[in-house]
């Protein structure tokens, strides 16, 4: 057992005080990096007690909760700070990009405690994997946060469809490495093809905004 | 194994097309264009090829049934939705409010509700996805009729066809077996027709290079059309529906780069 909450205080307390010293950009990022471990730890939560109030068994949980649990929990501190800061679509950019590494980041922290950190390839995995997989959801939904900015009056279909184009994503992962053999390998490799293909529109708005 | 492939041979054809309809789209957003329908369409597509997969590798490690809201239910929610942001953008003046189009959606999509959940139980996860319907029908409802891309008679015959599924499928549900099955063929030769109708109107203002500003309106009703057909069907009209599904995202990457090529 670890406990997590103490990892989190140890990993984000210098970055809050750093905070301090830091200014626009740099801030921002340490800021939300911050909220992505606050986050994960808090779907971490969700899930245990959805698994704890025996809502599913424990080894379907990360095919048909977690998916939906994390993505949503995500999307939260996204769209406190649309409607209340409503920050340039640049700002967006960076705020999603930092919550989705820090969320990884915390994510693959509690994993390492957990299993060891011997194995090369397993850390490998955990790192350019289920890392990548977290920013490319993140990615996928503030790619839906501007669509639905420029579509207005389809901004909640473009919003929430997106969401669930993330959750979808998600979902297939964690399906396809949930046992070993080639359906594993299919799966590590998938978030960093991706990877490659969000670079296309990515490119495409930043000529844009 | 090969029983497996056989078994799912239109979702993995389907997926086949799904990642060159995606490379063409990705090529696309690299040129100048809007990107606004590009990037919502790449989304359409990424949905429909996680789904997709997600099927036939839940197939292949399990072969077991989906619990609900799994991410087949939540992706087939988001693509009514992306389908719905995607026909909104294409007009650049936003839809105004209209209530008999809201009400004949509501007809539309419940009467689908109720029966997905007549036939398979799962009525919190069809209520849902109804809902979800309900928003998609009421936009196509308003764009296909600003355009003027369905003559009277042929919204006519798709409100009379519409309530005709519904009470032949009524009717095949309580009637059981022998009455069923032909209440059943009655309702598919409909769904079919409306298949038929749409995707060779399409086609036939692609290839003959007519204007219609309600192309995109008509490509997403055939998709819409078919993904209810497929929703109230078994097998075999189940995977003839889903090959018609697969053809009408080929014809709605043709039409978004025809609108592509007018704006350039």
């Amino acid at each position: 057992m670890i406990y997590s909450e103490n990892i989190l205080i140890c990993i984000a307390a210098p970055l809050l005080i750093a905070a301090i010293f830091l200014r626009g950009e740099a801030r921002r990022f340490a800021v939300f990096f911050t909220v992505g471990m606050v986050i994960c730890l808090l779907s971490a939560y969700i899930s245990g007690f959805l698994e704890f109030a025996g809502m599913m068994e424990a080894d379907k949980i990360p095919l048909y909760v977690s998916p939906v649990v994390e993505e949503s929990m995500k999307v939260l501190p996204l769209i406190f700070v649309l409607l209340v800061i409503q920050p340039p679509e640049e700002g967006l950019f960076l705020g999603s990009v930092a919550l989705g590494t820090g969320f990884a980041t915390f994510e693959n922290c509690c994993y390492i405690l957990t299993a060891g950190s011997e194995n090369l390839t397993y850390i490998l995995v955990r790192g350019l994997a289920v890392g990548v997989m977290h920013l490319v959801c993140v990615l996928m939904v503030i790619l839906g946060t501007i669509l639905a900015r420029r579509t207005r009056t389809f901004s909640l279909a473009a919003f929430v469809g997106a969401l669930s184009t993330a959750m979808c994503y998600h979902s297939l992962y964690n399906l396809l490495v949930s046992q070993p053999g080639v359906t594993s390998i299919i799966g590590y490799v998938m978030p960093l093809f991706t990877v490659g293909v969000l670079t296309v529109p990515y490119r495409r708005i930043r000529k844009e905004i | 194994m090969s029983g497996f492939f056989l078994y799912n041979l239109n979702n993995i054809v389907q997926i086949a097309v799904l990642l060159y309809l995606s490379y063409r789209n990705l090529r696309n957003l690299q040129q100048k264009g809007p990107w606004v329908p590009a990037v919502l369409f790449m989304f359409i597509l990424v949905t429909l090829l996680a789904t997709g997969f997600y099927w036939v590798t839940h197939e292949l490690m399990t072969g077991t049934s989906l619990y609900a809201f799994s991410a087949m239910d939540i992706g087939e929610i988001g693509i009514f939705l992306l389908l719905s942001a995607l026909l909104g953008a294409s007009f650049k003046e936003p839809l105004s409010r209209d209530l008999p189009a809201l009400a004949a959606a509501l007809f539309f999509a419940a009467g689908n509700a109720l029966l997905w959940g007549a036939w398979n139980g799962h009525w919190a996860q069809d209520i849902a996805s109804g809902l979800f319907l309900w928003v998609l029908v009421y936009t196509l409802i308003r764009g296909l009729k600003r355009t003027g891309s369905l003559s009277r008679p042929v919204w006519s015959a798709f409100g009379i066809g519409s309530a005709g599924i519904f009470a032949l499928q009524t009717a095949a549900f309580m009637t059981g077996s022998t009455f069923g099955k032909i209440f059943d063929f009655a309702s598919e030769v409909i769904w079919f027709a409306g298949i038929v109708y749409l995707m060779l109107r399409v086609i036939r203002i692609l290839r003959q290079d007519l204007p219609d500003e309600g192309l995109i309106g008509l490509a997403c009703a055939a998709s819409t059309w078919i993904v209810c057909t497929m929703y109230m069907s078994s097998n075999p009209y189940y995977i003839i529906a889903d090959l018609c599904n697969t053809i009408t995202f080929v014809l709605l990457l043709l039409v978004l780069e025809r609108k592509w090529g007018e704006t350039v």
